[in-house]
C-alpha cells in the first residue's frame, strides 16, 4: 500500500508539471485570447515620466523609486484603505483575544548558546536594514511596509530562540504595542492633513493627501532635506507604516505564540 | 540572461512539486516545511520577474512569519486533541 502510494506521486507530480507547461504554451501562444501588449501603456508612461521630473513642477512626486510614488502619492487613497484593511483586522484579534493578562511564567529554557548567539547577530542586522528598506524607500525599491514586516522577525526569532518571557520582560507587553500602533496611526491621519492645515493658514487651496504644489495650490510639503531627496510626504508616510505594520505583526506574532495556559485562564 | 531563464524554469517546475506535496501531506509540520519551500520559490520567481518591492515584503512574511504563525497553531491543535482524548478516557 505504502509503496504503492510512493511510486505514485512522482507521477502525479509530473503529471501536474506537464499540464501548466501544456498551459503555459497556449497561453503563450494566443490560444486563450489576445494577450495584452507589450508596449508600456500611456498611464505607465505618463507615470514613469513624472515621478522624478524638476522640470514638471505640478505633476512629479520628487521620487526616485516609481512604485513608493504611485502608492504614497498618485494613489494615495487605496493604500489609506489597504491600511484600514489591517486595522481591521488587527482591532478584530484584540477583541477575540480581549481580557487575556500575560504574565511572564518565568524563563524558558531556549535553544543551544550557540543559536542563542547568532541571533542576537542577526537582530542586530536586521534592525539596520529594515530600517534602511523603510527609510530610502522613495530612492530604493522598498517601503514602510517591507520594512516593517522584516522588523517583526526580531519578534518571531527571539521567541524561538530564546522565549516568549524575554519579550515581556524587556517591557514590551501587548498594551504597549496597541498604544504605539493607534498613536502612529494618528499621526499617519495627521501627516495626511497638515496640507489643508497649512491651506487654512496660508489662507490658499489645498488637498488632502497632498504631497508636491499643483496648478490651482502652492501647498507643498519639503522636495528635499539638505541636498537629500526627500520626496515630501512619501517619506514620512514610509516612516509611519513601518511603525505601524512592525507593531501589528508583532502584535499578531505575540497573541498567537502564547502559551495555552494563558489562553485557557481567560474564564477563571 | 540564458542561465537567469533555465533558473527561473526550474525554480517554477520545483514549486509545483512542493506545492502538491504540501497539500497531499498528512503531517502538519511537514506541509508546513513544504509551504515555507514554496514561498521560497515564489521570492526567487519574483526577483528574476522584476518586482524588488514585492519580494522584501513576500520574504519576511511567507517565509518567517507565516510558518511560525502555522506552527503555533499547529503546536495548539495537537494539545487540545490531547485534552480531548484524556477526558474521553
Amino acid at each position: 500500500m505504502k509503496e504503492r502510494k510512493l511510486r505514485r506521486t512522482p507521477l502525479i507530480a509530473t503529471a501536474l508539471i506537464v499540464i501548466t507547461v501544456a498551459l503555459s504554451i497556449v497561453i503563450v501562444e494566443g490560444g486563450f485570447g489576445v494577450l495584452p501588449p507589450n508596449q508600456i501603456r500611456e498611464l505607465g508612461r505618463t507615470i514613469l515620466i513624472n515621478t522624478y521630473n524638476p522640470w514638471n513642477t505640478t505633476l512629479t512626486s520628487y521620487s526616485l523609486n516609481s512604485v513608493s510614488a504611485i502608492i504614497w502619492d498618485y494613489r494615495g487613497i487605496d493604500t489609506l484603505i489597504e491600511t484600514t484593511v489591517l486595522f481591521a483586522s488587527v482591532v478584530g484579534l484584540s477583541i477575540i483575544f480581549q481580557g487575556i493578562k500575560p504574565k511572564p511564567l518565568g524563563a524558558g529554557k531556549g535553544m543551544s548558546i550557540i543559536a542563542k548567539t547568532t541571533v542576537k547577530l542577526v537582530i542586530l542586522l536586521t534592525v539596520a536594514a529594515s530600517l534602511s528598506i523603510a527609510v530610502h524607500g522613495h530612492i530604493t525599491p522598498g517601503g514602510g511596509f517591507q520594512g516593517g514586516s522584516i522588523l517583526a522577525i526580531i519578534a518571531s526569532l527571539t521567541i524561538v530562540a530564546y522565549s516568549i518571557g524575554v519579550i515581556f520582560r524587556s517591557g514590551v507587553s501587548l498594551d504597549v504595542l496597541l498604544k504605539i500602533r493607534y498613536l502612529a496611526l494618528l499621526t499617519l491621519l495627521l501627516t495626511a492633513i497638515t496640507p489643508i492645515v497649512l491651506g487654512l493658514v496660508l489662507n490658499t487651496r489645498a488637498y488632502v493627501l497632498q504631497n508636491m504644489a499643483k496648478e490651482d495650490s502652492v501647498v507643498s510639503m519639503p522636495a528635499t532635506f539638505l541636498n537629500t531627496p526627500l520626496a515630501g510626504s512619501i517619506f514620512f508616510f514610509n516612516l509611519i507604516e513601518y511603525i505601524v505594520v512592525s507593531t501589528s505583526i508583532v502584535f499578531i506574532i505575540v497573541l498567537f505564540t502564547l502559551s495555552s495556559k494563558i489562553l485557557g485562564s481567560k474564564g477563571e | 540572461m540564458l542561465i537567469v531563464a533555465l533558473a527561473a524554469v526550474i525554480v517554477s517546475l520545483t514549486s509545483i512539486v512542493v506545492a502538491y506535496m504540501a497539500v497531499m501531506e498528512k503531517r502538519l509540520v511537514h506541509s508546513i516545511i513544504y509551504l515555507s519551500t514554496l514561498s521560497v520559490c515564489y521570492s526567487i520567481l519574483y526577483y528574476v520577474l522584476m518586482a524588488p518591492d514585492v519580494v522584501l515584503a513576500y520574504i519576511p512574511i511567507s517565509t518567517t512569519i507565516l510558518p511560525l504563525l502555522l506552527l503555533s497553531v499547529a503546536a495548539k491543535i495537537k494539545e487540545g486533541e490531547k485534552r480531548c482524548e484524556r477526558k474521553e478516557a
